[in-house]
């Protein structure tokens, strides 16, 4: 296993102290959530965009306590020449910080964040007019600080929000939304807790689906499906994210409504009319 | 994923969207018919269980090499499943060096996620004492061939490796001090199998 060179590891052989204590508390099985919100209710979102300075674009995201940020930087030149395409390309790096987890995250990208960070790109890809930058490509590098459930759904959403902000030009944002199928309940937008919960393993269905939508052209771009589900159950909670992911849009349009007027200063009338008033010869 | 394994003049590319529309393609099959599958098991000696795996033009080697480790400390009565998929050189030219290792790591992403659920293999039958030892099954996968559909060809191989995995049965005694040992049957017949049945199959749709 190649190591960081760099820093200086931990002591190999440190464990959580999680493993010792008691579990953390799972969910009811009926009755409301943990945190009160019903079964199909998303938590309150807060979207921010341009909040790197550097970067041609960014977005910042919380949803409940899951916070990721985006940071988009493009259209630049290929890294590897050989590269060359008439298509431009788009490059997705996901990294969860060290501390962001429960269990400590290793330094360098696994194996899972590599699988995530696929799974945004195939996510984000449909969406961004690829051949309006040839022979360049776009790199969204997300972090996720603190990981509270949902966070591959936050991370498509805030990276969706960062291109639009860097003005990488697309046919449609994209939304991300996940479902927890537990037993015969839908929990739509499960937090840490819920999304952890081993309840009902191995006897009754449940599993975890993540998709990510274009919602004004309602075309799902990406679709992930952890556990095992009877079919009917699986393509109800489809449906279930896909009514979540246009919750999520009309958050995202303001969101960018708003950047997109603080980036731009706005006019002044009175300005307008006085010089109009000088060229018609009028001092 | 990336691939520019064949490049297609516009006509090529349209004699295939017509064909499919008749439900025809281009190697005579229709739209939902499989390839010839080959399935040979017990074809590398050194391993516990081993299989290959002939879909058409792809050809998958899958070794399965059982060793003894501790469990997780969250999961004291389960044994381990590791995958790692290597797409070989000789597989396509594009895969020499580092230039394989995307699609393998989609591979073994792939595959982890499939197992990660309870219900496919049970892991309790992979533990020998619990919170002391376990069996932790290495699967390698490695592409000789890629012919297309390598997903599907990749879990049919890996059913089939786990189908001929031969453990040896494990005989835990406690000795004078209450220390447990653990002592491996004599003999080459003694072994244990797994149970595969609900070892899921991928399934690859390509809409044209």
């Amino acid at each position: 296993m190649p190591g960081d060179s760099r820093r200086v590891p931990g002591p190999q052989d440190s464990r959580s102290p999680h493993w010792y204590g008691k579990q953390p508390p799972q969910h009811q099985e009926t009755g409301t959530r943990q945190d009160g919100r019903a079964d199909h209710d998303l938590r309150p979102v807060y979207l921010h965009a341009g909040v790197v300075s550097q970067a041609t674009g960014s977005a910042y995201i919380e949803l409940g306590q899951t916070k990721v940020i985006a940071a988009v930087y493009g259209p630049r030149e290929i890294a590897r020449r050989e590269e060359f395409t008439m298509k431009g390309r788009l490059c997705c790096e996901l990294k969860f910080a060290t501390f962001s987890c429960r269990r400590r995250r290793q330094h360098m990208q696994d194996n899972q964040e590599k699988d995530v960070s696929l799974i945004v790109l195939q996510a984000l890809e449909p969406a961004v007019c690829l051949d309006r930058f040839p022979k360049s490509q776009v790199d969204v590098y997300i972090t996720v600080l603190q990981d509270d459930g949902s966070a591959l759904a936050a991370a498509i959403t805030c990276a969706a929000a960062g291109l639009a902000d860097a003005g990488v030009m697309m046919y449609d944002v994209v939304t991300g939304c996940s479902v927890r199928q537990c037993g015969d309940r839908q929990l739509l937008d499960p937090s840490g807790s819920e999304e952890s919960s081993q309840e009902g393993e191995g006897v009754e269905d449940h599993g975890m689906v993540t998709v990510g939508l274009l919602p004004s052209l309602n075309q799902v771009s990406a679709l992930v499906l952890d556990g095992h589900l009877p079919q009917t159950t699986a393509v109800q909670a489809v449906k279930t994210c896909i009514g979540g992911c246009q919750g999520i849009y009309p958050i995202l349009k303001d969101c960018l409504v708003k950047s997109t007027r603080r980036k731009v200063p706005a006019v002044d009338p009175t300005l307008i009319r006085t010089s109009i008033d000088g060229q018609n010869g009028r001092t | 994923m990336s691939s520019t394994l064949g490049v297609l003049s516009d006509a090529e590319r349209l004699f295939i969207v017509h064909g499919v529309q008749d439900d025809l393609r281009s190697d005579g099959r229709a739209c939902e018919d499989y390839r010839h599958v080959e399935v040979e098991t017990d074809v590398v000696s050194n391993t516990s269980g081993s299989a290959r795996l002939r879909l058409g033009n792809t050809d998958i080697l899958v070794g399965v090499k059982a060793e003894m480790g501790e469990p997780d400390p969250g999961r004291p009565k389960e044994g381990k499943l590791e995958f790692f998929v290597d797409c070989s050189a000789n597989a396509s030219p594009e895969f020499e060096g580092r230039g394989g290792e995307e699609l393998a790591i989609e591979v073994s992403n792939a595959l982890q996620r499939i197992f990660s659920s309870k219900s496919t293999l049970d892991l309790t039958a992979l533990c020998i004492i619990p919170a002391g030892q376990c069996w932790v099954l290495f699967v390698d996968v490695l592409v000789l061939e890629c012919g297309g559909n390598l997903f599907d060809a990749v879990s049919l191989a890996v059913k089939a490796a786990l189908f001929s995995t031969r453990l040896p049965t494990v005989i835990v005694t406690a000795d004078d001090e209450g220390q447990q040992e653990i002592e491996l049957s004599d003999d080459p017949y003694d072994v244990k199998r797994l149970d595969v049945d609900n070892v899921p199959l991928i399934v690859t749709l390509s809409k044209v």
